[in-house]
C-alpha cells in the first residue's frame, strides 16, 4: 500500500514537474492554454446550460407538483370505499386518506357557461386544486374569511371567464340525467361561492376546476369517479401545496422516492386484499409523458454542449503529443533507469488528467459562479406577459456539475490514453539517440 | 533457480554466449553482432574498443537490457534479463545497472540531488533515503555546493559526474559506461574518468566501458576489441589498480 502510495507520489511529482516546465516552451504553453480553456468554457457552458434547464424544469415541475395530486388511489365501481380503507389501513392511517369525487360539468351563471373539473372533497379541500385567495373571498368582509375547507371554491380565471362577480352564486351543473315531467333533464345546482382559488399558469386545465363538498357533488355526479386522495403532511410527506412547491429541489426529490415507496406498499397490500384492480397513481404517474420529456430535452442539452467538450479534448490531446515529441529523450532515459512502461503511461496520464483537471475544476467553478449570479440578480430577463416566468431561472444542482466535471475528465482521460501507450511503446535506444 | 534482483550472486556477472544481433531485414539487412561471447567476472573493469559502428554501442544497449539480442543467451548476474516480463526487466535495470552515456542524459527538469536520487525514488525507496544518499554522492565528487542546480546550469564536466553518481546510486552489479568522457575536453575528461574509476574501485563495481580512445581503455583491467561483428580479447592485466583487487563491495546492496 505505502509502497503503491509512494510510486503514485512520484507520478505525480514528475508529472507535475513537467506540466510546470512546458510553461516554459511557448508553442507547448501557447497549446496547453488553449486546451485548458477551451476545457474550461465547455464545462462552464454545459454547467450553465444544465442550470437553466433545471432551474426552467423545478419551477415546471414545481408547478406541476402542486397542481397533481401526490397520491391517489383510483375506485372501480366495484370497489367499497371501507374495503380500500381497510386493505392499506397498515401502510396508510385511515386520517391520512379522504374520499374525493371527480367529474366534468359545467359552471356558470346569468347564460355563460364554461366546462370546468368538478373535485367533491370528503373533509379538507384538497390544495392541489389550488390556493384559496382569502383577500377576495365572497361575503365580504363582515362574514370574515371563508373556510378553506368548507363551500364551493372556483379558479379565479375560471370566474372570469363566466363574469362571475363576488358575492355571486354559481350554478354547477352535471351530465348525468335525472328523469324530469319534460323527460332527462340535467342536474343542476345553484351554490354561494366560497372564494377563489390560485393556479398556476402552466395549464389550462388546472385553472378549470371547482371544488365542492363531497355530499353535493355525490348529488351532481352520483357514484362518479371515486378516489381516495392522500393528505400526504399526514404522513411526514412534502404534501400541501405551500411546503411542496417552495421545498427544495432535493426534499421534493427525497419525497418523491418515499412516495413511490408508499405507492409500492399500497399495491402490495391492496393485492393481498384481492384490490389489486384499485390503480394507485402518484404525480409523476400522472405526468409521465412530461417527466419523460423533460429528461429528455436535458440529455439532448448535455449532448449538444458536450461536443465542446469533446473538441477540446482533442486540442488537449495534440498538446500532450506534441509534449510527449519534445520530452522523447528523457522518456528514454527515465526507461533506462528501470522505469517500467507501465509508470511511464501513468506518469502520461496523470500529465493529462491535471491539465484537463485544471480546465474541468476551473470551468466548474466559473459556470456555477456565473449561475448563481444570473439567477441571483434575475439578469436573464424575459417578457412575462410573454412566458410564465419573468426571468431565466438557474439552478445548479450537485449531481449535474458532478457529472459534467467527471465526464469531462473521463474524455480527456481517454484522450491521454492514446498518448501515453505512445510513450510505453518507445523504444529506450532510440529515444536516448534524440 | 535464478538470483532475485539485486542480490549478490557468485561467478561471473556477465555471460554471453553466440549473442548475434542484425538491423533491418532483407537487403537492407546490417548484421551488427554474430555469435559474440563474452564473460566479465566479479569487479572486473573491461574495456570494449573498437573502430566507429563496430557495434560496441549495441553490445552495450543489449548488456544493459535496453536492446534485444536476435539470438544468443545473455545472463546478468545468473538471470537472464530477456526471459523477465516487462515490469521485472525494468526493475532489474533498475536495481542491478547503471548507465552512464557519452552525452549526460541527465534529466533536464530535475536538479543535480534530483537526477542523482531518480533511481532511488523509481524503485520506490522512501524520498529522505534517496536524497541522503545522493548528497552523500554528490559531496564524494565535490558537487555538493551544486545540488541544486539544474543540468544546464551545470559545466560539462559537472554533468557527466551527476550522471556517474546517478549511475551508481543504487550500486549496482554491472556498471556500463559509453564514451563517458567522448563528449568532454582532455582536462575534463581525465577527471570524470578519475573520478568514475576511483568511486567504482571504492564499491568493486563490475564495469564494461566502450571506448574508441586507446589511452582509457590501457588503463581497464582487459581490453576486448570489436570488429567485423566478433569480440577478441586485446590485453589481460593493466596500470588499473582496481581491476585485480577491488576494495569493495563494502556496503550492504539495495535489496
Amino acid at each position: 500500500m505505502r509502497d503503491a502510495m509512494r510510486a503514485s507520489l512520484f507520478e505525480l511529482e514528475v508529472a507535475l514537474r513537467y506540466l510546470r516546465t512546458a510553461r516554459r516552451d511557448a508553442l507547448v504553453r501557447l497549446l496547453s492554454r488553449i486546451a485548458g480553456v477551451g476545457l474550461g468554457v465547455g464545462v462552464a457552458a454545459l454547467i450553465l446550460a444544465l442550470a437553466a434547464l433545471s432551474g426552467f424544469q423545478e419551477r415546471l415541475l414545481g408547478a406541476v407538483r402542486q397542481s397533481t395530486p401526490a397520491l391517489q388511489l383510483e375506485l372501480r365501481p366495484e370497489h367499497r370505499v371501507e374495503d380500500v380503507r381497510r386493505a392499506v389501513a397498515e401502510v396508510v392511517p385511515q386520517h391520512a386518506l379522504q374520499q374525493v369525487l371527480v367529474g366534468r360539468g359545467w359552471v356558470g351563471g346569468g347564460g355563460r357557461y364554461e366546462v370546468a373539473e368538478l373535485v367533491g372533497y370528503e373533509r379538507r379541500r384538497p390544495r392541489w386544486l389550488g390556493e384559496a385567495l382569502p383577500a377576495v373571498s365572497f361575503g365580504g368582509e363582515a362574514d370574515g374569511p371563508a373556510d378553506p375547507d368548507a363551500g364551493v371554491w372556483i379558479s379565479q380565471r375560471l370566474t372570469g371567464r363566466i363574469g362571475l362577480a363576488p358575492g355571486e352564486a354559481v350554478e354547477i351543473v352535471s351530465p348525468r340525467p335525472h328523469l324530469g315531467p319534460r323527460g332527462p333533464q340535467p342536474r343542476a345546482r345553484w351554490l354561494e361561492v366560497a372564494g377563489w382559488l390560485e393556479s398556476p399558469d402552466v395549464e389550462e386545465a388546472f385553472n378549470e376546476r371547482v371544488a365542492l363538498p363531497l355530499d353535493v357533488a355525490s348529488t351532481l355526479l352520483g357514484a362518479g369517479d371515486r378516489r381516495l386522495d392522500l393528505l400526504p403532511e399526514e404522513v411526514g410527506l412534502l404534501g400541501d401545496a405551500e411546503s411542496r412547491g417552495g421545498a427544495s429541489w432535493s426534499a421534493a426529490a427525497r419525497s418523491d422516492r418515499r412516495l413511490s415507496a408508499l405507492a409500492g406498499e399500497l399495491r402490495v397490500h391492496l393485492a393481498e386484499a384481492g384490490l389489486e384492480s384499485v390503480r394507485v397513481l402518484d404525480w409523476r404517474d400522472r405526468n409521465r409523458p412530461l417527466l419523460f420529456v423533460l429528461r429528455l430535452e436535458k440529455a439532448v442539452v448535455f449532448l449538444a454542449v458536450a461536443l465542446i467538450v469533446l473538441v477540446a479534448s482533442f486540442a488537449l490531446l495534440s498538446t500532450l503529443h506534441l509534449l510527449l515529441a519534445n520530452k522523447t529523450r528523457e522518456i528514454g532515459v527515465f526507461g533506462a533507469l528501470g522505469t517500467s512502461p507501465r509508470r511511464l503511461r501513468r506518469i502520461f496520464r496523470t500529465l493529462g488528467l491535471l491539465l484537463a483537471g485544471t480546465g474541468g475544476v476551473v470551468g466548474g467553478l466559473v459556470g456555477t459562479a456565473l449561475a448563481w449570479l444570473l439567477d441571483r440578480y434575475e439578469l436573464l430577463r424575459l417578457p412575462g406577459q410573454v412566458y410564465i416566468l419573468d426571468h431565466v431561472p438557474f439552478s445548479v444542482r450537485a449531481t449535474d456539475a458532478g457529472l459534467v466535471i467527471l465526464a469531462a475528465l473521463l474524455l480527456t482521460f481517454a484522450a491521454t490514453v492514446l498518448g501515453a501507450r505512445r510513450v510505453a511503446a518507445l523504444d529506450v535506444v532510440e529515444a536516448l539517440r534524440r | 533457480m535464478s538470483a532475485a534482483v539485486g542480490e549478490q550472486v557468485s561467478g561471473p556477472v556477465v555471460e554471453v554466449r553466440g549473442l548475434s544481433k542484425t538491423y533491418g531485414v532483407g537487403a537492407a539487412a546490417l548484421e551488427v553482432l554474430r555469435g559474440v561471447d563474452l564473460e566479465v567476472g566479479r569487479g572486473e573493469l573491461l574495456a570494449i574498443v573498437g573502430p566507429s559502428g563496430s557495434g560496441k554501442s549495441t553490445l552495450l544497449h543489449i548488456l544493459g537490457t535496453l536492446d534485444r539480442p536476435d539470438s544468443g543467451e545473455v545472463r546478468i548476474a545468473s538471470r537472464d534479463p530477456f526471459a523477465l516480463s516487462a515490469e521485472a526487466l525494468a526493475r532489474f535495470r533498475n536495481r542491478s545497472l547503471g548507465f552512464v552515456f557519452q552525452f549526460h542524459q541527465l534529466l533536464p527538469d530535475f536538479t543535480a540531488l534530483e537526477n542523482v536520487a531518480m533511481p532511488s525514488r523509481i524503485a520506490g525507496e522512501p524520498v529522505s533515503q534517496g536524497l541522503e544518499r545522493a548528497a552523500r554522492l554528490l559531496a564524494e565528487v565535490g558537487l555538493d555546493s551544486r545540488s541544486h542546480a539544474l543540468p544546464h546550469e551545470l559545466s560539462g564536466g559537472e554533468r557527466q559526474r551527476v550522471a556517474i553518481c546517478r549511475a551508481l546510486s543504487l550500486e549496482p552489479e554491472l556498471l556500463l559506461a559509453d564514451e563517458p568522457t567522448g563528449n568532454l575536453d582532455p582536462r575534463s575528461g581525465e577527471r570524470v574518468l578519475e573520478l568514475l574509476l576511483e568511486l567504482r574501485r571504492r564499491r568493486g563495481t563490475t564495469t564494461i566501458l566502450v571506448t574508441h580512445n586507446p589511452e582509457i581503455a590501457d588503463r581497464c583491467a582487459r581490453v576486448l576489441l570489436l570488429d567485423r561483428r566478433q569480440l577478441e580479447e586485446v590485453s589481460r592485466g593493466s596500470r588499473d589498480a582496481s581491476a585485480a583487487a577491488p576494495e569493495g563491495p563494502t556496503e550492504p546492496r539495495v535489496p
